[in-house]
């Protein structure tokens, strides 16, 4: 068990940044039941290894990529989007998941490409392919229909 | 950044349904630590009996034992000195794939394979990468030496570059991202001039070398022509760019195009009338080739 301080700090954190982080495995995965179980594990890992990621301020970043390691075991390759959710978000979860995945960190989070390769363990030139190739996609679905 | 696609794509997840209680990730932490450490002791009492153990499980052959040990037995690690790293597990690539020239670790329809059993990958990145042409590399162990990898292309369009240096992953890092550019843009100019890949002559045969940034006739020859910004330079991976020359040399004229990466040059140079006789029409070719590479 950590120390009350560090429990303290890492309930802060979790209290805080749940939802988006939680928005991200649902981008990821498609549904909330497996972005929730993306989530809890990535929080899992993030309380053993939270003296060093809160240190270094790495925190979120942690989770991120943790989230993003875990899709490939939570997360379905072909995506299952919710019934509802609007053409882009099937467009979005019709994408193959390394594309997905790159389309969620460039194209929604706004991250580099460098930062989405660290992300990914990929090199920015990938990522700028897979990027370029999800916009189109993405940007062929039409704003009308949407919730 | 296209802030439309990124409001609607905000716009479209929602918040979704109530968090479990923060109180239920804590009891899920805590746990986890108790089996990492758990685990942590577990692996420190193995690692002290093995090394307790190294002289009567690798007593040399001939020894005190008289016979019946390991022959040039492999040092253990010290624990505290020596970090070693978990193997990382990759396949190990189909023989029909492999050649004389193939590096120990190779892509293949976009995933990294080991080039067989004796090669070990300490570390890697890059292993998934559906590229066109895909980039990683590994640090890998083969026999008693490390090698660190770098790997350009799926099998057969490929280039490699490999050197020995001891598990070092952030130093191998720092070389990786030195050495991609030029490594990633020859292979662009193999496999986007006209024709099937080949690997592209060396430069040290080239007519043409660097000079700088600037791409110049090397002493025997007369650079005659030259395009600083070919059609190819469209899709440089900055901050490298094409520029392309016909060289005049005694034994002949020759096409070079060249890829610079901030002083780090790669050449595809090919002999004037093997595919044409213009050095427009090669660069068209060039960019023809490219196009249908590219989509």
């Amino acid at each position: 068990m950590r120390s009350e301080a560090q429990e303290a700090a890492y309930v802060e954190f979790v209290t805080a940044r749940q939802t988006h982080l939680r928005r991200i495995a649902y981008a990821l995965c498609g549904d909330w039941q497996r972005a929730d179980a993306l989530l809890g594990q990535a929080l899992t890992r993030l309380y053993v290894a939270w003296p060093r990621q809160q240190r270094e301020g790495t925190e979120e970043a942690f989770v991120r990529r943790a989230i993003l390691r875990g899709a490939d075991d939570v997360c379905s390759p072909t995506g299952r989007p919710d019934p509802g959710r609007g053409e882009l978000f099937a467009a979005l979860q019709s994408l193959p998941l390394p594309q997905r995945k790159v389309a969620v960190l460039r194209h929604w989070l706004g991250l580099s490409a460098q930062e989405t390769a660290a992300d990914l363990g990929t090199t920015a030139r990938s990522v700028e392919t897979q990027a370029d190739r999800a916009r189109t996609a993405l940007e062929g679905v039409s704003a009308q229909g949407e919730p | 950044m296209n802030d439309d696609l990124r409001e609607r794509l905000e716009a479209s997840f929602g918040d979704g349904p109530p968090h479990r209680p923060v109180e239920d990730r804590l009891v899920d932490g805590r746990r986890a630590l108790r089996r990492r450490r758990r685990a942590e002791m577990i692996g420190t009492i193995a690692v002290l009996a093995a090394v307790g153990a190294a002289p009567v499980l690798f007593r040399p052959a001939g020894g005190a034992a008289g016979g019946g040990g390991i022959d040039d037995p492999t040092p253990l690690p010290t624990p505290s000195t020596t970090v070693v790293p978990q193997p990382v597990h990759l396949l190990v690539a189909p023989a029909r794939y492999l050649s004389a020239d193939t590096p120990p670790v190779l892509y293949l329809f976009g995933r990294m394979f080991r080039r067989d059993r004796a090669v070990t990958a300490l570390a890697t990145f890059g292993e998934i990468d559906s590229a066109p042409h895909p980039q990683g590399g590994a640090i890998v162990r083969i026999g008693g030496r490390t090698e660190w990898v770098l790997v350009v292309g799926n099998e057969p369009e490929r280039l490699a570059v490999a050197r020995d240096a001891p598990y070092d992953y952030p130093a191998f890092m720092r070389w990786a991202v030195e050495a991609f550019p030029a490594l990633a843009g020859r292979l662009a100019l193999a496999a986007t001039a006209p024709g099937p890949y080949r690997p592209p002559v060396a430069d040290e045969a080239s007519p043409a070398a660097y000079d700088g940034d600037r791409l110049v006739a090397k002493p025997g020859g007369t650079v005659v022509q030259r395009v600083d910004h070919p059609p190819a330079d469209r899709v440089a991976v900055p901050p490298c760019h094409d520029q392309a020359v016909r060289v005049h040399t005694g034994s002949g004229d020759w096409f070079v195009l060249g890829y610079d990466c901030d002083g780090q040059g790669a050449l595809y140079s090919e002999k004037v009338g093997v595919r044409a006789a213009t050095l427009s029409s090669w660069l068209l070719q060039v960019k023809q080739a490219q196009d249908a590479y590219e989509h």
